[in-house]
């Protein structure tokens, strides 16, 4: 199981909780925030959700040092996150932004003709994809955390990578090869 | 074939994807991380202090909130709008009243300066001669005064997010927030207040009183007179 704790039982002293925290911070923070910029579309909700779910493991970091996999954890709940209404509370400071007309930077979905046509994804295929191409992780580990059969994320897969390249397709992209 | 030809498009699609995003994306420093954690549980060790003054002050609400589930005539102070009158006909009404939403000064409260704090009250309203049954209302108005507070909790407690919406005014568009409420079963001749909070930055000022049209709304299926299921309000600095 992912989120199995060590059994070494041996307690750490706090400096070396907060290196490890920070190392795995360092180690992930890039890619998680990647994939929910895929699953999005907006690269500064990307960053909150992601922000929000290291603040939520840094919390708990005493406990969740102790799993074999701590990283599933934040990817789960930067998911979770974003799956539910958090995103819908983060409204005003959205609004805020926008009223106020500071600069975002960042690539948008035009830029990158696979975050737009991720946009056209079923959102539980959408997470399939990017569970497996952007996080590498295997089918199984995606059905574990998704909570669904095996069959499941492959029909997902499957209808997924097929809608993606006929959209890709569109947009011009062909695969090169070698 | 074919799918071997999407696997690899696919592919070096999400490299493209990665390569081009890592330049964009700005994580926050750890130490900010740690900022964000040492407040909240300054927070929550705060909330666990005022846990007995909250339970007093929440029986003051309960016996304020009662107070207002009473006939047409039961206004509590001034916070609390007035129900319209009936029209006159027998069977299910439910009408609304509304304060405007009126902002304090610049930094008064517990945000930062250059924040104005704002509320506003809502009264449901059942004018009519029948029990109106639990529903929702609705309430728009401009985006650039958001809630205060959780969406659904405290004074919001109950109430949920909507799709914005958007509206063309003398030249410019408008966009509102929208958000339904709950409200419970009313007997004829009672009413529930909801008080709402709200926040902005004082430099959002020169927005406040564009054009726009905030009201709140309550539908009820068989209304026999649907002009008062709407209020408009203003938004003010008082």
């Amino acid at each position: 199981m992912a989120l199995a704790s060590r059994s070494d039982g041996v307690r750490r002293p706090a400096s070396a909780d907060a290196e490890e925290f920070e190392q795995l911070y360092v180690a992930h923070v890039h890619s998680l925030t990647i994939q929910l910029f895929a699953y999005t579309g907006d690269l500064s909700v990307a960053e909150e959700l992601v922000q929000e779910a290291f603040c939520r493991a840094l919390a708990r970091w005493r406990k969740l040092s102790a799993y074999d996999d701590p990283v599933a954890w934040v990817r789960r709940v930067a998911w979770n996150l974003a799956r539910t209404r958090w995103r819908r509370l983060r409204t005003a400071a959205d609004f805020l932004r926008l009223q106020r007309q500071e600069p975002v930077e960042g690539p948008s979905p035009d830029r990158v003709a696979l975050a737009a046509a991720l946009a056209h994804l079923p959102a539980a295929q959408r997470r399939a994809v990017i569970l497996h191409y952007l996080a590498d992780l295997p089918i199984a580990r995606i059905a574990e955390e998704e909570r669904v059969a095996l069959g499941t994320v492959k029909a997902w897969l499957h209808r997924g990578r097929a809608a993606l390249a006929v959209q890709l397709r569109e947009s011009g992209m062909e695969a090169h090869d070698g | 074939m074919a799918e071997e030809g999407d696997e690899l498009l696919i592919r070096e699609a999400f490299g493209d994807l990665r390569d081009a995003t890592r330049p964009y994306v700005k994580p926050a420093e750890v130490s900010r991380l740690r900022d964000i954690v040492r407040r909240r549980r300054r927070r929550a060790g705060a909330a666990v202090s005022l846990c007995a003054l909250a339970a007093v002050a929440l029986t003051s609400f309960a016996i304020l909130r009662s107070t207002s589930d009473l006939a047409d005539d039961d206004q509590v102070g001034q916070a609390i709008p007035a129900c319209p009158a009936a029209a006159g006909g027998s069977g299910l009404d439910v009408a609304v009243a509304t304060t405007d939403i009126v902002l304090g000064r610049l930094g008064a409260g517990t945000k930062a300066v250059g924040w104005r704090l704002g509320e506003m009250t809502v009264r449901i309203c059942n004018v009519g001669t029948v029990e109106a049954p639990e529903g929702t209302f609705k309430v728009r108005w401009l985006a650039t005064v958001p809630g205060a507070g959780t969406m659904g909790q405290g004074r919001w407690a109950g109430c949920d997010y909507a799709d914005h919406e958007t509206e063309a005014l003398a030249s410019e568009e408008v966009a509102y927030y929208v958000v339904n409420c709950a409200y419970p079963r009313l007997a004829a001749g009672m009413s529930r207040a909801y008080t709402l909070d709200f926040n902005t930055l004082g430099d959002m000022d020169a927005g406040i009183d564009r054009p726009a049209v905030h009201y709140a709304e309550a539908a009820a299926t068989n209304d026999v007179d649907t002009r008062n299921n709407r209020t408009e309000f203003k938004i003010r600095i008082g």
